[in-house]
């Protein structure tokens, strides 16, 4: 479409979008990600079920803490009071609960050959996949955090989140749900190469659990693992969003900001070049 | 015509149990064949089990260094916690595997066909799949105690002791748990999420339960025989707490053996409720 | 001493009720409804041993139910049962040892493993002496024809195949009562003249009481030579399969093949099945006509090329039994 066309239309105040333009791209992911989001609200029954054991971690936490704060006779560990710290955990809990099983999808769909034919598509691969991902973990943790809150609630009090921080809260999180879409999403992609990926997806889950905080805030940690945690991925998905709505610690958004995106940056390229190779194999061997 | 096999054996209680026992080795067998035949799921099983212990153990670790004693309780305390349930639970699932789809097998009519069989149907239903990927489980949970409890022949006796009776109460409960598919529908999620919450229960220092929960968890939901076992048994050889653990493990074993022959006889009438395939 | 005997054996099944919704549910824990549903209604039989009996019934009509009620499954609301002399859902486990089941739709061999491992296991169940049980085992894989997939697993034999190793294992430790139920469902035909030929040989040679249930025709045709017939519930049939054809239904088919279209001759009791160009089928009932009239009256009319007179399918004879309510 030449520019005076696009002027005229322009000008008669119906803004119509070129096929192809990036406008239009994104708003095929929005698509995705609200498809995202609906599939995980379908099975909203069944989900609820499982967060009964959500409610259940937490109130288990919710009774350490207290022997916790009760034996040191404190009424705040490195920052954080027994409502901050249960709060906490509600919220990297609830973010670890919302991760939907990428990595077996993604498995599944390199040895079944689906992924041969979406390299067709009009649309990236990836890009498909980060979209459906956000809207299910958005509708997941959405639900995890309801259950889990109104339980906590219950035994701790409301939420102690200053409204002030919601924003940087979001920000962080949705970084951080990034940098979580692409290590999972190469781990998934070793099924190229590996009969059978779920031990890697398992350690995987496991130092995402520990090194990211999700038990215990990095504060607790000793302090050598502590500034090593700080600067991994892992600390970034789960420790820095919870940390920085619960508020009341060091932790410096802007400084958070900058190492979610040095990390996003470098998963994202990693992730390319994963997926790039073995597209080359399923061309080069016939998937 | 060949020779006629031997009928039916009649009485003598040790008769039966020799038979029940040689049966539970045949199973095992067969359960461990059916694992060499996929190898690849079993061994990624192993695995997977060994890592998450491992990082509970890590957990506890960390957590212990910053806070040295939590209500009497310190870092070996939680690490032999750990070492009997994973004993204990390894013990139970090795050999009764079953003991957690007991439910499902209720519901989809499963029983029908252990009745035609002699021998308990209650242990062909357990034993239908003992679970060999539970060896890892056991021997991590050993493991554990020969690194860090320190072991010596009385220690030894007292964790046996302990593994014994957390796995009795596991397998109890669990029976317990899944003999409600007989008498309520759609008992299988139920029953999961009991038995996940005795087990997520247990494997928490015990002093840290007080009033309510801590009646819950010597009643419905027998945790507290197990995460009390560390503190009371390993250190202090209380052999009151002992002999309270072994009773309880002896009456949930039993109850859940009642509780199945009156599910049974109720299954046997036709009359249950929810789907019967 | 009779193998399996049945007297006024009933089994009524009481289910809940419940109105749909909150309020359904609210009213059922408060007062609950129940209804009863009638499986099986005062069925009396007795097999000696050494008999082969096929109990049919279409879909629903109680024979699942009733056999078991005699493998000891299911107890009855009324009336007795015995098999082998002892009350099956009393004495269960004592007849276990002496009783063998196949359920078509249930497998009782394990499905990832091979066969064989299936029948060491059951060899333990039963507790069969070893020698005795390799020789009984190697006697069976002879005769099923099954060596050739003996190590093979479970899940990649063929329906016939696995069908044929679940007799074998059901037999090992040499029951005197066989109860096999709908053991040829869901089998190519091939695979169910095997499987026929090999219960027929059976209970020939060992003397195995076989009480199988099927809603399969042929299986009758073939297998059994006695017949129980239930429909709701009920026994409406008992008797010998070749009484079965001969004198329940008093009807004929006439099969004519013509030089050329032919007439029917108008005659009481005669029903015209099939009437084209070259030939007439026709149905008679020969209480009412006999066959000898219709045969003549047909030649005089028609110029008959060949002629064949039938039993009616057996199909057609059960349909119309199902039918009947029961006699007597």
């Amino acid at each position: 479409m030449s520019s005076g066309a696009a002027a005229v239309q322009a000008a008669q105040g119906r803004p119509r979008l070129t096929p192809g333009s990036p406008l239009r791209r994104v708003r095929k992911y929005f698509a995705v990600a609200r498809m995202g989001f609906a599939t995980a609200t379908a099975y909203r029954k069944e989900y609820m079920l499982r967060s009964v054991f959500l409610v259940l971690i937490l109130y288990v936490f919710t009774v350490l803490w207290r022997a916790v704060y009760s034996t040191t006779g404190t009424a705040v560990i490195e920052g954080f009071s027994l409502r901050d710290m249960v709060w906490y955990l509600v919220i990297t809990e609830s973010i670890v609960f919302s991760r939907p099983r990428l990595a077996s999808r993604i498995d599944e769909e390199v040895k079944s050959g689906t992924l041969a034919y979406t390299l067709v598509r009009p649309y990236s691969y990836m890009l498909f996949h980060y979209a459906h991902t956000l809207g299910e973990s958005a509708a997941r943790g959405l639900m995890s955090f309801l259950v889990g809150g109104a339980a906590v609630t219950t035994i701790v009090g409301p939420p102690p989140f200053a409204l002030a921080n919601a924003g940087v809260f979001v920000v962080a999180l949705w970084l951080g749900a990034t940098i979580d879409f692409l290590m999972t999403f190469s781990v998934g992609l070793l099924a190229f190469w590996v009969e059978e990926t779920s031990p890697f997806v398992l350690i995987h889950d496991r130092l995402l659990m520990l090194l990211g905080g999700m038990m215990l805030p990095l504060e607790i940690f000793p302090p050598l693992l502590r500034s090593i945690a700080g600067w991994l991925p892992m600390s970034m998905v789960l420790y820095a969003p919870a940390r920085l709505l619960v508020g009341g610690g060091d932790l410096l958004p802007g400084r958070v900001f900058v190492i979610q995106a040095a990390w996003v940056l470098l998963a994202g390229a990693i992730s390319v070049a994963i997926f790039r190779a073995g597209a080359k194999r399923v061309t080069v061997h016939g998937g | 015509m060949a020779a006629r096999v031997p009928a039916a054996p009649v009485g003598g209680a040790t008769k039966r149990l020799l038979g029940h026992l040689r049966l539970l080795r045949a199973y095992l067998g067969a359960n461990l064949s059916m694992a060499m035949e996929y190898r690849a799921a079993f061994f990624a099983q192993v695995f997977g089990m060994m890592l998450n212990n491992s990082l509970w153990l890590a957990y506890w670790v960390l957590f212990f260094h910053r806070f040295p004693v939590v209500r009497g309780w310190e870092r070996e305390d939680v690490l032999m916690l750990w070492a009997v349930i994973a004993t204990g639970f390894g013990l139970a699932t090795v050999l009764f595997g079953a003991w957690r789809t007991l439910a499902r097998l209720i519901a989809e009519g499963q029983l029908d066909y252990y009745l035609v069989l002699p021998k308990s149907p209650l242990w062909h239903a357990l034993m239908t799949r003992a679970s060999p990927s539970s060896w890892g489980d056991l021997v991590f949970g050993l493991a554990v105690f020969a690194v860090w409890g320190a072991p010596t022949w009385p220690r030894a006796a007292l964790f046996a002791v302990s593994a014994l009776a957390c796995g009795a109460i596991l397998l109890g409960s669990g029976i317990v748990y899944n003999s409600l598919a007989f008498f309520v529908g759609h008992a299988e999620a139920l029953a999961l999420q009991m038995e996940n919450a005795v087990i997520h229960f247990s494997t928490y220092p015990g002093a840290i339960f007080g009033g309510a929960a801590r009646l819950l968890l010597f009643t419905v939901v027998p945790a507290g025989f197990i995460n009390h076992l560390p503190v009371a048994v390993l250190r202090h050889a209380d052999l009151g707490f002992m002999a309270f653990a072994a009773l309880a493990a002896a009456a949930w074993i039993i109850g859940g053996q009642l509780l199945f022959r009156a599910g049974l006889r109720r299954y046997e009438s036709g009359n249950l409720i929810g789907p019967r395939m | 001493m009779s193998a399996v005997v049945l007297e006024g054996l009933s089994k009524t099944f009481r289910t809940k009720v419940k109105a749909p919704g909150l309020r359904g549910s609210m009213a059922s824990l408060l007062r609950p409804d129940y209804r009863e549903v009638p499986a099986v209604r005062d069925v009396s039989l007795t097999v000696e041993p050494g008999e082969l009996v096929a109990f049919i019934g279409p879909n629903g009509a109680g024979k699942s139910t009733t056999i078991k009620m005699l493998t000891g499954i299911l107890f009855p609301t009324g009336g007795t049962a015995s098999v082998l002399g002892l009350e099956p859902w009393r004495q269960r486990e004592r007849l276990a040892y002496q009783i063998g089941a196949v359920f078509g739709q249930k497998s009782q061999l394990w499905y990832h493993l091979p066969p064989l491992d299936s029948f060491n296991l059951l060899a333990r169940v039963y507790e069969l002496d070893e020698t005795a049980y390799r020789t009984r085992r190697n006697e069976l894989v002879a005769a099923f024809g099954i060596a050739g997939y003996l190590t093979t697993p479970v899940r990649k034999l063929s329906l016939g195949e696995r069908m044929r190793c679940e007799l074998a294992a059901a037999l090992l430790h040499r029951p005197r009562v066989l109860f096999l139920d709908e053991p040829t469902i869901g089998l190519d035909v091939l695979a169910k003249r095997t499987i026929r030929e090999t219960i027929r040989r059976l209970n020939a040679d060992d003397q195995v009481t076989v009480f199988l249930t099927s809603h399969d025709v042929g299986d009758i045709e073939e297998l059994a030579k006695r017949v129980v017939v239930i429909n709701h519930g009920q026994v409406i049939y008992d008797h010998r399969t070749s009484h079965l054809r001969h004198m329940l239904l008093h009807t004929k088919v006439i099969d004519l093949l013509l030089d050329g279209p032919g007439t029917v001759p108008l005659l009481a009791g005669v029903n015209v099945l099939k009437h084209t160009q070259v030939g007439i089928k026709l149905e008679v009932n020969t209480e009412i006509q006999p066959i000898r009239e219709v045969v003549a009256k047909l030649l005089e009319v028609n110029n008959v090329l060949d002629v064949s007179v039938t039993d009616p399918p057996l199909e057609r004879i059960i349909g119309m039994i199902y039918q009947q309510e029961a006699p007597r």
